[in-house]
C-alpha cells in the first residue's frame, strides 16, 4: 500500500493494489463507523465514500511508512473524513456519480456482523482495531484457501485448517485424519506443519502490505493480540 | 484454541495471530470466570450474553458459592484509569451505595469486584425474567398514557427510594427498565456502571468523550462536570417519552448532533399530541426535559407526585386535539389494523400489499423528498419482494411496510424503478429498518403537517 502511495509511474497499478487492499479492510472501517451512531445504510454510504475520497484526493500519497503504520494512518484519516461536515453532508446524498467499489450482500452482511459482535466495546478504535484483526486473518486465510484450490488441495485444506484457526470443534486426532485423508501419519504430519508455514508466510505477508519492515510485522501482529487478549 | 471468543466463522482470531508469530498454543477452552461468578455458556460454547451496550457486557453467570443465577455486568476500565486511587474509591463508593439500596423496582446488586489486573470491573444482579421496556415498545408500538404512567411512577419511586442513599443513576434510558409480569418495573445498572467509565470530573476518564447513550442523557452530562438528581428526571423523561411515542425525543445520529437538538432545539411536542397524550403530562414532559436543570421538578418525589397527580386526571380525559395530526394519526392506526388484520392469511396480505403498492405508484411526486431516505429502503423492499427477489420479509415487516404505505405514501416522491435493490438485510433488519424509521418519519411527517398549516 505504501508503495501504492509512491507509484507514480504507473498510476493504475497503484488504484488496483488500493482498491484491492481497500476490500479487505472495509470492514473494519464500517464498523468503526456503525460505532459514531450512523445507521447502517449512512454507514455504508460514509465508508463506500470514504474509499472514493482516499482515491480521489490520493491520501494515500501522503502515507508516510515513518510515521506509522497504514492501519493507524486509515483510522486516522477516516476519523478526518468524518469530522469534515461537507463531507460528510455530501456523501449522504445517494446515489451518487461516482461508486468506488462495488458493495456486495455478503460483505456488507459481514460487516454488520462483525459491528454488531464488537459493539459492547467501550473504545472505538479498539473496535476498529479488533474488527481489523479480523479482517487481516481473513484475508490471509482465503489467500492461503485459494492456494490450496489451485494447487487442487482444497479437500486438504479444508481438513487440517483446524490446526492453524482453532475454533470451538474438538481437533480430530492424527488417527482419524489419515483414515479420511487416506495418507500416512508422518505425512499428514508433514502437510500440518507446511500447512502452519504457509500460513504464517500469507499472514505476514498481508502485514508487510501496511508496514515496512519485519520488524514492524511483528510489532503490529503483537499489538493486534494484545487487543484481542485484553479481555 | 486459547479460550478468547471466536469470530462469525468459528475462527480464534487470537490463535490464528499467534501463529504468525509463531507463537501458537493449543490450549483447552477457558471458561471466563470473575471472583465467584462462572459466565454461562450457550450449547455452541460462547458466553451467554443477556445485552451488550456501549460500556459493558451482560452475562448470564452462576454464583458458585451461593448457587444461583445472577446477570453479571463486566466493563472494562479505561487504561488511564486503571492505577487510579480516585476511579477506585469512587467505585467502590457508588457500589456499597447500590448494594445498600434494597427497593421493589430496583434489581438488587449482590457483589461487585474487580479483576487482578484491574483491568475489569463487574457486578451481580438480581436476574429479572421479563424484557426491557425498549423492546417492549419495539414489540408492541407507542404505550398509551395509562400503561405509560404506570411504568413512569414506578421509576420514579425508585429514583426516590435512590435519592435517599444519594445515589443517582446516570444511565437511565429504556433499555435499563425491566419490565416483568404485569408491567411491574425494575430498575437495572443503578449508579455503577457509569461510575466506572466517567469519573464525573476527578479525573478525564474519556478523553472528552462521552460515554454511554447519549440519546436520553441530560444536557449537562454531555458538559462532563458533576450531575445530580435532576439529570436522572431529565432521562426519565425522556424515557417516558419514547414509551409514549416509540421515539426519543432528540434522536440523532452523532453525538454532536444530539447535543446540538438537545440544547438548541425545541421539543417535537406534535409528537405527542399525535398520540393523543393529556395536556398536563405534555406540560409536564416539557418541564421535565427543561435544558436549565433548575427549571425541572427539583427531586424525584416531586416529579412522582406530579406524574401521579397526572394519572388521576387521566379519568377526566382531557386530550389536546391538533385535529389534522390527530386525524392522521387515526389513518395511521386504522392502516395498521387493516394490515394487522391480514397478517396471518398470506392471499390478503397479498392482496392488500399489492393496493397499497399500486396506491404508492400512482401517486404524484411532491416536493420534500430530501428526509425520506428510509421509504426509499421499504419501497426497494418492496419492489424486490413483488419481483420475487426478495422472499424472506416476515409478516411483521410486511404489515409495517403496509400500514407506513397505506398512511404514508402518497405525498412523497418515490424512488426511480431502476434503482438497484441492494438486498443487503435480513429479516430482523427488515424488522428494526420498518418499525423503528416508520415511527420516526411519522414524527417527522407529524412535524411537517403541524408546520405546513
Amino acid at each position: 500500500m505504501f508503495a501504492a502511495g509512491r507509484n507514480e509511474a504507473e498510476p493504475q497499478i497503484a488504484e488496483a493494489a488500493l482498491a484491492e487492499l481497500c476490500r479487505g479492510y472495509w470492514a473494519p472501517l464500517y464498523a468503526f463507523v456503525r460505532s459514531r451512531g450512523h445507521t447502517v445504510h449512512d454507514a455504508q454510504d460514509l465508508t463506500q465514500s470514504f474509499f472514493a475520497y482516499v482515491l480521489e484526493h490520493k491520501v494515500y500519497a501522503r502515507a508516510n511508512r515513518q510515521k506509522g503504520r497504514f492501519r493507524s494512518f486509515l483510522l486516522a484519516s477516516l476519523k478526518n473524513f468524518l469530522a469534515d461536515a461537507a463531507d460528510r453532508e455530501r456523501t449522504l446524498k445517494r446515489g451518487g456519480a461516482h461508486v468506488f467499489l462495488p458493495l456486495h450482500e455478503e460483505q456488507a452482511k459481514e460487516a454488520e456482523s462483525l459491528f454488531q459482535t464488537h459493539s459492547g466495546m467501550s473504545n472505538e478504535d479498539r473496535l476498529f482495531d479488533r474488527s481489523w484483526a479480523e479482517a487481516l486473518v481473513a484475508t490471509a486465510l482465503e489467500r492461503l484457501s485459494a492456494d490450496y484450490k489451485r494447487e487442487d488441495k482444497e479437500q486438504l485444506f479444508k481438513e487440517l485448517r483446524i490446526f492453524i484457526s482453532g475454533g470451538a470443534d474438538p481437533v480430530p486426532t492424527y488417527a482419524e485424519l489419515t483414515d479420511r485423508l487416506g495418507i500416512t501419519k508422518s505425512t499428514l504430519r508433514s502437510h500440518v506443519t507446511r500447512l502452519r508455514a504457509r500460513y504464517r508466510e500469507a499472514l505476514r505477508s498481508e502485514v508487510r502490505r501496511t508496514v515496512d519492515s519485519e520488524q514492524q510485522v511483528d510489532q503490529e501482529l503483537r499489538e493486534l493480540l494484545h487487543v484481542l487478549t485484553q479481555m | 484454541m486459547c479460550g478468547k471468543p471466536l469470530n462469525a466463522k468459528g475462527d480464534c482470531v487470537a490463535c490464528l495471530l499467534r501463529t504468525g508469530l509463531g507463537t501458537a498454543v493449543e490450549s483447552k477452552p477457558t471458561i471466563l470466570a470473575f471472583g465467584d461468578f462462572e459466565v454461562e455458556q450457550q450449547p455452541d460454547g460462547s458466553c451467554w450474553e443477556l445485552g451488550h451496550g456501549a460500556i459493558g457486557v451482560t452475562y448470564l453467570a452462576s454464583d458458585k458459592v451461593l448457587r444461583r443465577r445472577v446477570a453479571l455486568k463486566v466493563i472494562e476500565v479505561p487504561s488511564a484509569a486503571r492505577g487510579s486511587q480516585a476511579v477506585r474509591d469512587r467505585f467502590l463508593r457508588e457500589a456499597r451505595a447500590a448494594a445498600a439500596l434494597r427497593h421493589p423496582n430496583v434489581a438488587a446488586v449482590f457483589q461487585f469486584g474487580t479483576s487482578p489486573d484491574a483491568s475489569h470491573c463487574y457486578y451481580a444482579m438480581e436476574l429479572v425474567e421479563g424484557e426491557t421496556l425498549a423492546a417492549r415498545v419495539r414489540r408492541d408500538g407507542p404505550l398509551n398514557a395509562k400503561e405509560a404512567l404506570k411504568i413512569a411512577i414506578q421509576i420514579a419511586r425508585a429514583l426516590t427510594a435512590a435519592a435517599d442513599h444519594d445515589l443517582i443513576h446516570r444511565d437511565l434510558k429504556p433499555s435499563n427498565i425491566m419490565l416483568t409480569g404485569d408491567s411491574e418495573v425494575k430498575v437495572i445498572d443503578f449508579g455503577l456502571a457509569k461510575a466506572i467509565t466517567d469519573a464525573g470530573g476527578e479525573m478525564d476518564l474519556t478523553h472528552g468523550e462521552f460515554v454511554g447513550t447519549p440519546t436520553f442523557a441530560s444536557p449537562e452530562q454531555f458538559e462532563g462536570g458533576p450531575v445530580d438528581a435532576r439529570s436522572d428526571i431529565y432521562a426519565l423523561g425522556g424515557t417516558l417519552w419514547f414509551a409514549l411515542t416509540g421515539l426519543a425525543p432528540h434522536p440523532g445520529k452523532t453525538l454532536d448532533e444530539i447535543r446540538d437538538r438537545k440544547t438548541r432545539a425545541g421539543l417535537p411536542v406534535a409528537q405527542l399530541i399525535a398520540r393523543r397524550v393529556p395536556e398536563p403530562l405534555v406540560k409536564l414532559l416539557r418541564s421535565t426535559l427543561a435544558i436549565d436543570p433548575g427549571k425541572r421538578p427539583a427531586s424525584a418525589r416531586e416529579f412522582m407526585e406530579a406524574l401521579e397527580s397526572c394519572r388521576r386526571n387521566l379519568s377526566r380525559r382531557i386530550v389536546v386535539r391538533s385535529e389534522e395530526a390527530a386525524l392522521r394519526s387515526e389513518a395511521f392506526s386504522r392502516a395498521l389494523t387493516d394490515a394487522k388484520a391480514c397478517a396471518g392469511d398470506p392471499e390478503s396480505l397479498q392482496a392488500l400489499f399489492d393496493s397499497a403498492a399500486k396506491k404508492a405508484a400512482a401517486v404524484s411526486k411532491k416536493p420534500f423528498k430530501r428526509n425520506w431516505a428510509y421509504l426509499q429502503t421499504m419501497l426497494r423492499l418492496i419492489r424486490a419482494y413483488h419481483r420475487g427477489e426478495y422472499r424472506q420479509v416476515s409478516n411483521d415487516a410486511l404489515v409495517w411496510i403496509i400500514a407506513a404505505l397505506n398512511y404514508l405514501v402518497d405525498p412523497f416522491d418515490l424512488i426511480p424503478d431502476d434503482t438497484p435493490f441492494l438486498g443487503l438485510v435480513d429479516d430482523a433488519h427488515v424488522v428494526e429498518l420498518v418499525t423503528d424509521k416508520t415511527r420516526r418519519t411519522l414524527d417527522a411527517f407529524m412535524t411537517w403537517e403541524t408546520a405546513a398549516r
